[in-house]
């Protein structure tokens, strides 16, 4: 017979008091029920009984009221989960209609391959997938990607913003995760496997961080379930993947939640190439009515750095703006003014007095000269001086292709461009306004770090100043370095204004035709420099 | 489907619990009188009597000062009626026993004909209490008689004629004589008269027929010696009495003996016979408790004539503008017979229509509530006018439904 050991019952009360003191008090209610009910009379122990079936039921009646009401007006159930579960072949998304990220998709086109042949990998002793993670700007098809994983490998697909589990309340979100993956293992017993996607995987898979106050234990408690869910004790081995998908870089996430066995797979879902976004205003443009002619590869080329979701923004923008204007197709003018639309907003007229307008439109023109001689790598596509949000007036550019670095001569256009406004405002009216203010700090910004982090000066200082406490540098240093930041600054006022100076006829012109236009487009402006016999930079042999 | 060892063990015992109403009664049938006897006793500190004739079950409390001096009922004397009442209805609805009607007498002890009764249907007092029906309803459900008693008052002044015969009182030398043949053939002051048994028969709300047994002595007259062979002493004879409260305190209507001298000869009447062909429309007996189990038809047809009059009394529409004396109410071969006397008052604009329509609808719409089928008709007797109506059990039925007017019966 086995030994009491005091100890262990003791530990046994700990573990299971809720359990023991609720079973206790509802044996002791019992009862005392039956007790009082033994000494009613019969009528009124009859009458009670009777009256039990509808008691409970009001009971029911009453207390779902009370959480409808709850759910209503208080917007309660802390741990209720508004996770939309569809099966994998009513996701609806084809692996065809995931364009423009073609290496992420031969990634995760093995992702599917092991979720499909799971049983086979099994039996070799293959390592079963348990996560995977999508990193990426936001808007360039993570989810689109997740879902089209889940209409091919034909499996139930469960989605879920991470921002839905945090609660004020610690243990929310960790119950949240408990239900949701309790979930997703009736659904991957039931169909074979599941997918869990989980949008914004940062807002719960930060680093967790401990604070005695405190703070932060409800996103580690949620993180902690999330990781213990993924690869914790449980009974039997259910075919769960979860899919994350987060546009914080891989340092923002713990390290717990990247080691093999939780999201052992990663994707990186970058901007799409010049080709993908050829397919995808191909493959948006092919959903509207539009005119053929449109040069694809010049859209493609016009819209650098536009993720797939900001492209298919364009075309029904597009399409809106040509139904407002009464027209059946939609056009390169119409894809062209739903672009600006969404670069730079609308359009709002403001009242300005005719010296006003003249200064914008010089100053304008300055950043639009420089911009077309001097700058490597940018395409000014429109000059304006009508006002957007903030500004009165502004030139639009972009760079011809992708650039993922800036080298120093692309800066120094850069702070050329930006030093163009003052220079034209200088030389035409011999003053200056306060327009400048945003160009002066772009310009010094840029300057300053290319003395202070990226080694860019003539000086021959070489290494990230801002590394080295502030305390640390010597005086001597630092007023070193601001000289070589002075002195980029001046060397491109210089350069700036001697370009203006000798090409003012120019500037003039331009400004003129702005005053007259108020905008001018990429091609306008090209005929422009054309009849002057000017070009775009070229790079010197 | 697993179901945890605690979940098991709870429904075990909330299972149980619901079994638990399967269990006996608290008065189990064969313990009802001793229950509500004890209950009394026990709860109340009160003596009472307990009968049950079939499914009525009468209890009897006399109670000192039930009346007052002014002829109302003793409040101390109300609140004792309300615990046995109170008693009585914890028993009959906490019972196996099929009861249906109960009776509470309580009578006066020093004036033993003044007493209060209580009857109702034990189906209302469940009713009542689940508050199925309101208690102004149920009130007006129980039959309240607070009266002098007719048979009691009768055998009390029966009881005292023979005593006062025996003593040969003045106050009975006018009717010494109707007890032959014991006055005429004996020697003045020889006469004595036992009371073997005193049987009675309520025949209306105030006359009472008894049927007196008498064993009697006597010394017979010198010319009357021959008569000792016909009566002798401690001779068997029987008389009937007819009393009638409503000639208090000499309520003796009338005394009919056995023997008779006519035609030069004794000759001999079978009173028996006589008293049997009487039919009692009383139920409660002189000891207070039932004296015949009570059917649903006389209870309705009571509750209903008490009804009817309240109608007239208290109804806002009717009140003031109609006189109600009385309102009998019977059950015989099926129909319910209302004998009463409504007479319009003379400044009012209601007619026969607002009479009969409102008994009409009254008794439809009871009868309905109590389910009460097992009728025929129903007839009205107005005695202010002589004015009589029949209506047959659809008749009714169809006008409580709306379906016909009170002008197509009437």
């Amino acid at each position: 017979m086995p030994k009491f050991n005091l100890r262990i019952f003791k530990m046994y009360l700990m573990d299971h008091w809720i359990k023991i003191t609720v079973t206790l008090t509802t044996i002791i209610l019992i009862i005392l029920s039956i007790w009082g009910l033994a000494s009613l009379e019969s009528f009124y122990r009859h009458l009670t009984l009777a009256q039990m079936p509808i008691s409970i039921l009001l009971a029911g009646l009453n207390a779902g009221i009370f959480v409808f009401m709850y759910m209503i007006f208080l917007r309660g159930g802390f741990t209720r989960i508004r996770e939309t579960t569809i099966k994998g072949e009513n996701v609806n998304v084809h692996w065809d209609d995931v364009i423009g990220i073609d290496e992420a998709k031969e990634e995760a086109w093995e992702v599917v391959q092991l979720i499909k042949d799971r049983t086979r990998l099994s039996k070799i002793g293959g390592k079963i997938l348990r996560g995977l993670l999508m990193v990426g700007p936001p808007g360039c098809g993570k989810t689109y990607l997740a879902k089209a994983i889940a209409t091919e490998a034909g499996i139930p697909f469960i989605s879920m913003s991470g921002s839905e589990f945090t609660e004020i309340f610690v243990g929310v979100g960790a119950a949240r995760v408990r239900k949701l993956f309790k979930k997703a293992r009736t659904l991957a017993y039931g169909y074979g496997a599941c997918i869990v996607f989980i949008d914004e995987l940062d807002a719960i898979g930060r680093q967790r961080s401990f604070s005695f106050f405190g703070g932060g234990q409800e996103t580690n408690s949620t993180q902690n379930q999330l990781l213990v869910e993924m690869d914790g004790l449980k009974e039997k081995d259910y075919n769960v993947i979860v899919i994350g998908a987060t546009n914080a870089v891989e340092g923002v996430l713990d390290p717990a939640l990247l080691r093999p066995g939780r999201f052992d797979r990663k994707i990186y879902i970058d901007r799409p190439s010049i080709e993908g976004r050829e397919k995808l205003f191909q493959y948006y443009l092919n959903k509207v009515k539009y005119d053929k002619s449109i040069d694809i590869g010049r859209l493609a080329r016009k819209a650098v750095y536009k993720t797939p979701a900001e492209i298919e923004n364009i075309v029904k923008e597009a399409a809106l703006i040509a139904t407002r204007n009464k027209k059946d197709l939609v056009t390169f003018k119409e894809i062209s003014e739903a672009m600006e639309r969404i670069d730079m907003g609308l359009k709002h007229k403001r009242q300005m007095t005719k010296e006003e307008r003249e200064m914008v439109a010089f100053h304008e023109t300055g950043h639009l000269v420089v911009m077309y001689i001097l700058h490597p790598t940018d395409d000014v596509f429109k000059a304006s001086i009508i006002s957007r949000k903030e500004t009165l007036g502004a030139v639009y550019s972009q760079p011809r292709e992708e650039f993922y670095t800036h080298n120093k001569e692309r800066l120094l256009a850069d702070i050329k461009v930006k030093l163009g406004g003052y220079v034209a405002e200088k030389i035409r009216f011999n003053t200056t306004s306060d327009g400048v203010m945003a160009d002066f700090n772009g310009a010094m910004w840029l300057a300053h770090n290319m003395v202070w982090k990226v080694g860019m000066s003539d000086a021959g200082f070489v290494g990230d100043y801002t590394a080295i406490p502030e305390s640390q540098l010597s005086e001597s240093i630092k007023e070193k370095l601001n000289m070589e930041t002075d002195k980029i600054i001046k060397t491109c006022l210089k350069e700036v204004e001697d370009l203006l100076r000798n090409e003012w006829t120019i500037v003039e012109r331009f400004a003129k035709e702005l005053l007259e236009k108020e905008e001018l487009e990429y091609d306008e402006i090209e005929q422009i420099f054309k009849e002057y016999g000017k070009s775009h930079y070229s790079k010197p042999a | 489907m697993n179901t945890s060892p605690t979940m098991r063990m709870l429904m075990t015992v909330y299972i149980l619990a619901m079994l638990s109403a399967c269990n006996t009664p608290t008065y189990p049938k064969g313990r009802v009188e001793e229950s509500v006897i004890k209950l009394c006793k026990e709860e109340y500190g009160l003596d009472v009597k307990v009968k049950i004739i079939g499914s009525t079950l009468g209890v009897f409390i006399p109670i000192k000062g039930l009346i007052d001096p002014d002829l109302k009922l003793n409040q101390k004397a109300g609140e004792k009626i309300e615990d046995v009442a109170l008693s009585i209805h914890r028993v009959v609805t906490s019972t196996d026993m099929p009861l249906k009607f109960y009776t509470l007498v309580a009578r006066d002890i020093d004036m033993p004909s003044g007493e209060f009764v209580l009857t109702g249907f034990i189906y209302d007092v469940i009713r009542v209490r689940l508050l199925d029906i309101s208690r102004d309803e149920y009130f007006k459900r129980i039959l309240r008689d607070f009266k002098f008693n007719p048979v009691v008052s009768g055998e009390q002044k029966i009881r005292t004629i023979f005593e006062a015969l025996n003593k040969n009182s003045d106050e009975v030398q006018h009717i010494k004589y109707a007890f032959y043949p014991l006055f005429f053939i004996s020697k003045e002051l020889t006469q004595k008269i036992e009371v073997v048994d005193i049987d009675y028969k309520e025949i209306s709300e105030q006359e009472v027929l008894f049927y007196v047994k008498t064993k009697e002595f006597y010394e017979p007259l010198p010319q009357f010696e021959a008569y000792r062979a016909i009566f002798p002493p401690g001779f068997l004879n029987e008389y009937l009495i007819l009393t009638n409260i409503s000639m208090f305190p000499n309520q003796i209507k009338e005394i009919i003996g056995k023997y008779f001298y006519s035609g030069n000869e004794i000759r001999q009447r079978d009173l028996k016979q006589v008293f049997d062909n009487y039919h009692d429309i009383g139920y409660i007996g002189i000891d207070g408790l039932p004296k015949k189990d009570l059917q649903s038809d006389w209870f309705l047809s009571q509750q209903l004539s008490r009804r009817i009059k309240l109608v007239f009394e208290e109804n806002k529409k009717l009140k003031g503008h109609f006189r109600v004396d009385f309102c009998r109410g019977s059950f015989e071969n099926k129909t319910f017979n209302f004998e009463f006397f409504i007479s319009p008052d003379i400044s009012s604009d209601r007619t026969d229509i607002d009479i009969y329509s409102n008994i009409l609808k009254l008794i439809g719409t009871v009868l309905h509530r109590y389910s009460f089928e097992d009728f025929d008709a129903v007839n009205l007797i107005n005695t202010y006018d002589g004015k009589r109506v029949f209506v047959t059990k659809d008749a009714l039925e169809n006008f409580r439904r709306g379906k016909i007017k009170i002008t197509d019966i009437i």
